[in-house]
C-alpha cells in the first residue's frame, strides 16, 4: 500500500466516524442473502421437460422484443445445419471473404459446421491460442480473425428466459471478441441451460467455485436509440443475434 | 468536449424555456422512459425491493472501507492496478501517466460522467492523445462540440436534421436525415477507431467488491469494445460505485436497466476484473482501476448527504422531472444534470457557485418516487437551500442573502401579530395601486421585480377575506339566525 493509498483509507476510515488508528478489520464480506435463499434459487432449476419447453416459449416471446433469433434445433447436427443456412444467406458487411470464427468449445465441436459450410466455401476458423507458439503473435492472429470474420461463433453458460440475456464466460478458447467484433453473432445452447430469470442466473454465477476474470451478459444485437429516439440495430456490436436451442 | 457556458442558469434557462424543439426531444424521453419507468415499479418491481435495494447500497457505503479493500485486493490478485485519486487531478494524471508509459496515441472512451468530471480528455488532448467518444451520442457531441444534455441520452436535443448536417461536414458522407443511415455511417468511422485505439478509458456502473469485477452496462457494444480491443483499459470509478455481494448486484442490475432506459436489462452487461489471463485470445494486457474521491468522502462524512452516495445513476429522476423538462440538460451547465445533478454538484464543486441549482428545483417530489434506490433529493435539496439561507461551516457555504433573511425575519414578525398584518396589508393595498393592470401585479419592485420578471403576482384583494367576512358574511348569517 502506497502512502497515497494509506491517506486515502485513513480519511475513509475518518468519515465513517471509525478510529484512525485500527486497520480495517478482515472479516468475510455480508451475506446478503435471506437463509436458505440461494439453495432454494437452485433448486427452482430442477425442471421437467416440459417445464423448460415452457420456458423456451416465453424466451421466444420476449426475444421478439429485442430483435434476438431464436431456432430450436432437434440435434447438436442439426443446429450446425441451421447455422450453416444463416452463415449461406447473411452477406458480409465489411466485403472480403465469408470467415466464421468459433468458440473451441466441445458442444460447438458437435456442430460439424466446417462439413456443413463447406459446399458454401465458408471458412470456419477456432479462437484459441496455439499453446506451442508465442501468446502474444498467436492474440494478433486471433485478433485479425475475428476482424476478418462476418460471424462469430459461441457457447452460453445460461440463458435467463424472461429477459433473453446469455452468460458467457471468457477464458482459454473463449475469445470475447468473438460475440462482438463480427456482425452476426450465433450463440448456441442446450435446452437445460435454460434458466427463468437473471435471479436464477445470478444463483448459478454464485454456485461456481470461481469466476472468470471476465464475462459478459448478451441480449441481443447491439442497438442504439440516441438519434431521436430512434431504435437502429447494430451500432458498434453485432447487427444480428440469433440463439440456436437444441432440444435433445 | 463538454463545453461549459459562460451563461448563468438564469440566462440558460431562459433560452431552453423558448426552445420548442427541446422541449418536444425531452417529452418524448419522459413520456417513453419516464412513465415507463413509473409503470415497472408499479407492476414488476416491489416497493420491497427497492427499499432492500436501498438498504444494501447504505450498508455497503457504511463500510465502505472494508469493501474497497475486498475488491481491491481481488483486482490485483488477478493482475489489475488499483489507484486512489483523491482529487479530479489526481485521477487525471494518472491517466495519462498509464498512456504515457504505454506510449499511446489514441483513446476511445465508453461514456462516463466520471470521465467529464475529471475532466480527463483535455489533458490528453494537451499531450497529443487523440481522444475519441464512442457512444453514438457522445460522439455527435463530440464532432458538434457541444455539451451533453441526458445522462442517457447525451444528443438528445439535437434532431436529426442537425445530425445530418453534422455528418455531412464532419464525415464526408451525402447527407440524410434517416437514423438508420447516419447510425452505419458512424458505425463504420468509430469501428475503425475503436480497432485501432491503445486506450480504452471507461466508467464504472457497478463494481462487486465479493467477486472482484467492475460491471458495465451498454447497448451500443461500444463499452465492450473499448474494453477489450485496446492494449490496455482504465476504469474510472466513483469510490461509492461499488457493492458487496452478486446477489446485491442481481438486484442493483435489475434496477438500474429499468431506471434507466425501462430495459429488463441492457444488451451487455460486462464483467470485468483483470487484465487478458494466461492462454485468453484477447482483453486487455494491462487493467487499471482508478477510484476517484474528489469530495466524494466529505458527503459520506456528513449524515445530511450520505445517502446522495447510495446513487446508480440510473438517469431516471431527469426522465420524470418537470424542471428539466422545461429547462433541458444544458441550463445545469454541469456533468451532472437534473435533480441527481442539482444536489451533487453543489456538494462538488461549492454550494453558493451552484446556488441556482439548489434553488432550482421545484421540490415536487417526483424524483423521490421515481429513485429505484429511494433517494431523498428533496430533502438535500431543502438541506442546500437551509445552508444557502443561514451559512454552514461544515461546507463553507457563506449565507446568500442577509437582506432577505431579514425580509423573512420581519414578515414572521408581522404574521404572527393579528394588528401588525392589518396595518400590512392596508398600507400594501395603497402602494400597489401604480403597478397593478388587467388585476395582476406585472411589474413589481425590489426583490418582487424578479419574480415578476418571469410571472406574474397577484395583487392584495380589495377586500381580504377577513374583511369581506366582516361586512358580507357576518351581517347575512346574523340575518339567517333572526329568522
Ligand atoms: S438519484 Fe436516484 S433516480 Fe436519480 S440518478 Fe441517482 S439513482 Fe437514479
Amino acid at each position: 500500500m502506497n502512502n497515497a493509498e494509506q491517506t486515502f483509507f485513513t480519511r475513509l476510515r475518518d468519515a465513517l466516524g471509525r478510529n484512525s488508528s485500527t486497520r480495517a478489520v478482515r472479516e468475510p464480506l455480508f451475506d446478503s442473502r435471506e437463509p436458505g435463499e440461494l439453495d432454494a434459487l437452485l433448486a427452482r432449476t430442477n425442471r421437467t421437460r416440459k417445464e423448460r419447453l415452457d420456458l423456451l416459449a416465453t424466451l421466444k416471446e420476449f426475444a421478439a422484443i429485442l430483435n434476438l433469433r431464436i431456432h430450436t434445433a432437434s440435434s447438436t447436427d442439426g443446429a450446425g445445419k441451421t447455422i450453416a443456412e444463416i452463415a449461406r444467406t447473411t452477406d458480409t458487411e465489411w466485403g472480403g471473404e465469408k470467415r466464421i470464427t468459433m468458440h473451441d468449445n466441445p458442444l460447438l465441436h458437435g456442430l460439424n459446421l466446417e462439413g456443413h459450410c463447406k459446399q458454401d466455401g465458408i471458412a470456419v476458423d477456432i479462437s484459441a491460442i496455439d499453446p506451442d507458439k508465442d501468446e502474444l503473435t498467436e492474440k494478433l492472429r486471433l485478433r485479425h480473425q475475428a476482424e476478418a470474420a462476418y460471424m462469430g461463433i459461441t457457447g452460453a453458460d445460461w440463458c435467463a428466459a424472461d429477459c433473453g440475456a446469455i452468460a458467457v464466460m471468457a477464458g482459454p478458447g473463449r475469445g470475447r471478441a468473438t460475440s462482438l467484433v463480427p456482425s452476426v453473432h450465433v450463440a448456441v445452447l442446450t435446452l437445460d441451460q435454460l434458466v427463468a430469470d437473471l435471479p436464477e442466473l445470478y444463483a448459478q454465477l454464485e454456485n461456481r467455485a470461481s469466476l472468470p476474470v471476465s464475462f459478459n451478459f448478451i441480449s441481443g444485437p447491439s442497438k442504439t436509440a440516441d438519434i431521436e429516439a430512434h431504435m437502429v440495430h447494430g451500432a458498434h456490436g453485432p447487427r444480428e443475434m440469433h440463439l440456436i436451442v437444441i432440444t435433445e | 468536449m463538454h463545453e461549459q457556458s459562460d451563461k448563468s442558469y438564469r440566462e440558460l434557462a431562459n433560452e431552453a424555456l423558448g426552445d420548442e424543439r427541446l422541449h418536444s426531444a425531452i417529452r418524448m424521453i419522459q413520456d417513453r422512459i419516464g412513465k415507463g419507468t413509473r409503470h415497472l415499479w408499479k407492476t414488476e418491481i416491489s416497493q420491497e425491493l427497492r427499499d432492500k435495494a436501498k438498504k444494501a447500497r447504505m450498508r455497503t457505503l457504511d463500510n465502505l472501507d472494508k469493501v474497497l479493500t475486498t475488491l481491491t485486493e481481488k483486482i490485483r490478485a488477478n493482475g489489475g492496478h488499483v489507484y486512489f485519486a483523491k482529487t479530479a487531478e489526481d485521477a487525471r494524471n494518472y491517466c495519462l501517466k498509464v498512456a504515457q508509459k504505454n506510449e499511446v496515441k489514441r483513446v476511445v472512451k465508453g461514456k462516463s460522467m466520471t470521465s467529464a468530471e475529471i475532466g480527463v480528455d483535455h489533458l490528453l488532448e494537451a499531450h497529443d492523445i487523440e481522444v475519441v467518444e464512442t457512444d453514438l451520442g457522445e460522439f455527435i457531441i463530440q464532432l458538434a462540440h457541444d455539451a451533453p444534455s441526458h445522462i442517457i441520452a447525451p444528443c438528445i436535443h439535437m434532431d436529426k436534421q442537425q445530425i445530418g448536417r453534422l455528418f455531412e461536414k464532419e464525415l464526408g458522407i451525402p447527407y440524410s436525415e434517416d437514423p438508420p443511415t447516419l447510425t452505419k455511417a458512424a458505425r463504420k468511422a468509430l469501428r475503425e477507431k475503436l480497432l485501432s485505439a491503445d486506450m480504452g478509458i471507461s466508467g464504472c456502473n457497478l463494481a462487486c467488491a465479493e467477486t472482484g469485477h467492475i460491471s458495465l452496462v451498454s447497448n451500443e457494444g461500444n463499452i465492450r469494445m473499448s474494453t477489450t480491443m485496446p492494449k490496455v483499459h482504465v476504469a474510472l470509478m466513483g469510490m461509492e460505485r461499488v457493492i458487496a455481494t452478486l446477489a446485491e448486484h442481481d438486484m442493483l442490475l435489475r434496477l438500474l436497466t429499468r431506471g434507466a432506459a425501462a430495459q429488463k436489462i441492457s444488451t451487455y452487461v460486462s464483467f470485468l476484473g483483470g487484465p487478458r489471463q494466461p492462454g485468453e485470445p484477447d482483453g486487455p494486457e494491462e487493467f487499471h482501476l482508478v477510484i476517484i474521491d474528489n469530495g466524494r468522502m466529505k458527503m459520506l462524512a456528513d449524515p445530511r448527504f450520505r445517502e446522495v452516495l447510495s446513487c446508480i445513476r440510473c438517469g431516471s429522476c431527469l426522465n420524470i422531472c418537470p424542471v428539466y423538462g422545461r429547462i433541458g440538460g444544458h441550463a445545469y451547465n454541469a456533468p451532472y444534470p437534473g435533480p441527481i445533478g442539482a444536489v451533487v454538484m453543489p456538494l462538488f464543486n461549492g454550494v453558493n457557485k451552484h446556488a441556482d441549482l439548489c434553488r432550482g428545483e421545484s421540490l415536487c417530489g417526483a424524483c423521490k418516487d421515481i429513485c429505484p434506490v429511494n433517494n431523498d433529493l428533496p430533502r438535500m435539496l431543502s438541506e442546500l437551500r437551509h445552508m444557502l439561507a443561514y451559512g454552514d461551516e461544515q461546507w463553507d457555504v457563506a449565507p446568500v442573502d442577509k437582506g432577505e433573511a431579514l425580509a423573512f425575519k420581519g414578515w414572521y414578525a408581522a404574521m404572527s401579530s393579528r394588528t401588525a398584518y392589518n396595518l400590512l396589508v392596508k398600507t400594501g393595498r395603497l402602494a400597489q395601486a401604480p403597478f397593478v393592470s388587467d388585476g395582476m401585479l406585472k411589474k413589481g419592485i425590489g426583490p418582487l421585480g424578479k419574480w415578476t420578471a418571469d410571472r406574474d403576482f397577484p395583487p392584495i384583494a380589495r377586500q381580504t377575506f377577513g374583511e369581506r367576512w366582516k361586512t358580507v358574511h357576518a351581517p347575512r348569517l346574523k340575518g339567517d339566525s333572526n329568522e
